[in-house]
């Protein structure tokens, strides 16, 4: 792991993005930033970043899409930590998104420092941690 | 599963016949058939009459009673006929007239039979009190009784050897029963397909209603997730910058600054289009026409819009025909608001570095109108076939195009609608704009009596257009 863990938020709230990014970077992370599931999907596998926070509504190429394809990956892919960052209230495949990604928040009513908490956690478990099976 | 059957020949004749309240034209089918009942009534009424008045003076009085009743219910036919169903005054008092002789039958202490002809004083008593439906009722119920108790004194007068008497009565009993049955047999599945057809009609209007509900409720909870998202958005960019007050670069400070005002606006937008729909469906929305100038209009809106456009990378554009008047009868306000809900619309849907065209034409007609249009070099995606052209007069056509390869050709008929909007193949598609705009144009336009559509070219762009009629249609104003 390099000094400053890179996090890569996949977000199309062009406002929203700006405010995670700076706080993102003041907590000391190096920050990618990505409007839309393609854009993030090629911007994961060209940096590797350390952690992703995805959103589930982006457009063509939905958040769910972009995990899927993400955990097909053998290596880094399956075990890159994701926090899905979402506003849908939604229920179809929510068990599917449960098991793929590590963490689910709630945009409605989430706090930045306790996005960052979860960051940290997440960075600071066993590296090869089984999917799915880390304790919230 | 309900269907719906013609109705067979004979239906249609009964429901001419005595169910129908409409007039009948001399020539139609009705009539004819009509016509035919009333004669057929009338030789009934006739015959009947006669034979009736012969068995009085015979001293057959229970016989007499039933012919002048039947004949009486002849004459209550024709009468109905001649008013379309509706029994009048005339075949009232008919009615109660054929009571008379069973009254006086009852009264002279006739021997035979007497007790049962107080029946039929019930169901006229029922026509009289209870009207029409009940009433028609109360005529089968007498006809039944009329037609048994006919049928049994027939058999009576075989045992009295009235043999030519007996026979008569007994065929016209008969006839009596076979009509009541018919009628009966009719009426009742008249009544399953009247039902049939309103539980078709009423399932219909459900269905619209739930359609609209669900549309309506589904939009209100998406419309109302992304005007959360956008603020929760806002919110989140306050605290950062709140928690870096002192650090902050002046770049930065701009860049939030920019990034909040735009989300506002476009959040402000979407609910000045939701109050714009709530007042358009209220009485409250009018359109005030006076003579106000597009030139200005254009002008003004393509201005406002130009900053907007520039950040998108956008270049906006105008072609203005010089043939336009420049006064129209317009309601200034609401056709900027039309415009400026094109533009905005056309600048959201426009990739960078392309350009959006204004485009307004003055045309006779529809060829007119492609005529100019290549007489003005203008690029568009127009189509001469386009329905919503044909038939106009001396208009304004106002479109704006610009190259689009998003808008499906499915999608086209879901513009312009209230609750729909381009697009969510489920939630986690985001939508394009919320669609309010669109509708709120329609409902602009309709009320300046112009025309609204949309024309594509795959994969090249599209025109969003109006159309305007240069002089007022009608003397009337104001639309509600």
């Amino acid at each position: 792991m390099p000094e400053q863990p890179s996090i890569l938020i996949i977000e199309n709230d062009r406002t929203l993005v700006v405010a995670l990014r700076d706080a993102m970077a003041a907590a000391g992370f190096q920050v990618l930033t990505a409007a839309s599931g393609e854009e993030g999907l090629a911007a994961a596998r060209e940096h590797r970043p350390d952690l992703i926070t995805l959103d589930l509504m982006l457009g063509e190429l939905t958040g769910l899409d972009v995990l899927r394809e993400l955990r097909r990956d053998p290596e880094w892919g399956k075990l890159v930590p994701v926090i899905i960052l979402t506003s849908v209230p939604y229920l179809q495949n929510m068990e599917e998104t449960k098991k793929l990604a590590e963490k689910i928040m709630a945009k409605s009513d989430f706090e930045i420092p306790e996005l960052i908490d979860a960051i940290r956690n997440l960075l600071s478990a066993p590296p090869a941690m089984p999917i799915g099976s880390t304790p919230d | 599963m309900l269907h719906t059957r013609p109705m067979p020949f004979l239906k249609k004749l009964w429901y001419n016949y005595a169910l129908s309240n409409l007039p009948l034209k001399p020539g139609s089918l009705g009539y004819s058939r009509t016509l035919f009942i009333n004669i057929f009534s009338a030789i009934g009424f006739c015959v009947e009459l006669s034979f009736g008045l012969l068995n009085l003076n015979s001293g057959y009085f229970s016989a007499a009673a039933v012919e002048i009743g039947a004949a009486s219910v002849m004459f209550a036919n024709l009468m109905a006929l001649r008013h379309h169903g509706k029994i009048n005054a005339a075949a009232r008092l008919l009615l109660v007239a054929s009571a008379a002789p069973l009254m006086t039958m009852l009264l002279t202490n006739t021997p035979y039979n007497t007790g049962i002809f107080w029946l039929p004083a019930f169901p006229i008593a029922a026509y009289l009190i209870l009207g029409k439906r009940q009433g028609s009722t109360a005529l089968l119920i007498l006809m039944l009784v009329i037609g048994t108790m006919s049928l049994f004194e027939s058999l009576q007068l075989v045992d009295l050897a009235y043999s030519y008497v007996s026979i008569r009565q007994m065929i016209i009993s008969l006839l009596i029963l076979a009509v009541l049955m018919y009628v009966h047999e009719n009426l009742r599945e008249q009544g399953l397909q009247l039902a049939e057809e309103r539980a078709i009609a009423f399932r219909a209007a459900y269905q619209k209603v739930r359609q609209t509900e669900k549309a309506r409720d589904e939009f209100t909870a998406t419309l109302a997730h992304e005007l959360r998202n956008s603020f929760v958005a806002i919110q989140k960019l306050a605290e950062t910058w709140r928690s870096q007050l002192n650090t902050i670069t002046p770049k930065k400070s701009r860049e939030y600054i920019d990034l909040i005002h735009q989300s506002s606006t476009d959040n402000l937008g979407t609910i000045n289009s939701l109050l714009d729909i709530v007042n358009i469906e209220q009485a409250t929305f009018t359109v005030n026409k006076r003579l106000g100038s597009l030139r200005d209009i254009i002008r003004q809106q393509v201005g406002l819009f130009t900053p907007q456009a520039e950040q998108a990378g956008v270049t906006l554009d105008v072609v203005f025909d010089d043939e336009i008047p420049w006064q129209l009868p317009i309601d200034t306000f609401r056709i900027k608001e039309v415009l400026a809900n094109l533009i905005s619309n056309a600048i959201k849907h426009t990739a960078r570095g392309n350009t959006a065209t204004v485009q307004a034409i003055k045309a006779v007609n529809a060829d007119h109108l492609f005529e100019r249009a290549k007489e003005l070099k203008l690029k568009w995606f127009m189509s001469p076939e386009d329905p919503k052209l044909h038939g106009l007069k001396d208009f304004v056509w106002l479109g704006v195009s610009h190259a689009e390869a998003g808008l499906h050709r499915e999608d086209i008929p879901k513009l312009f609608k209230k609750f729909s909007r381009l697009q969510p193949k489920d939630q986690l598609h985001p939508p394009q704009g919320h669609g309010l705009g669109l509708y709120i144009i329609r409902r602009i336009i309709e009320s300046h009596s112009g025309t609204y559509g949309v024309a594509s070219r795959a994969s090249q762009g599209v025109t969003f257009y109006v159309t305007l009629p240069v002089e007022e249609p009608s003397p009337k104003i104001t639309h509600a």
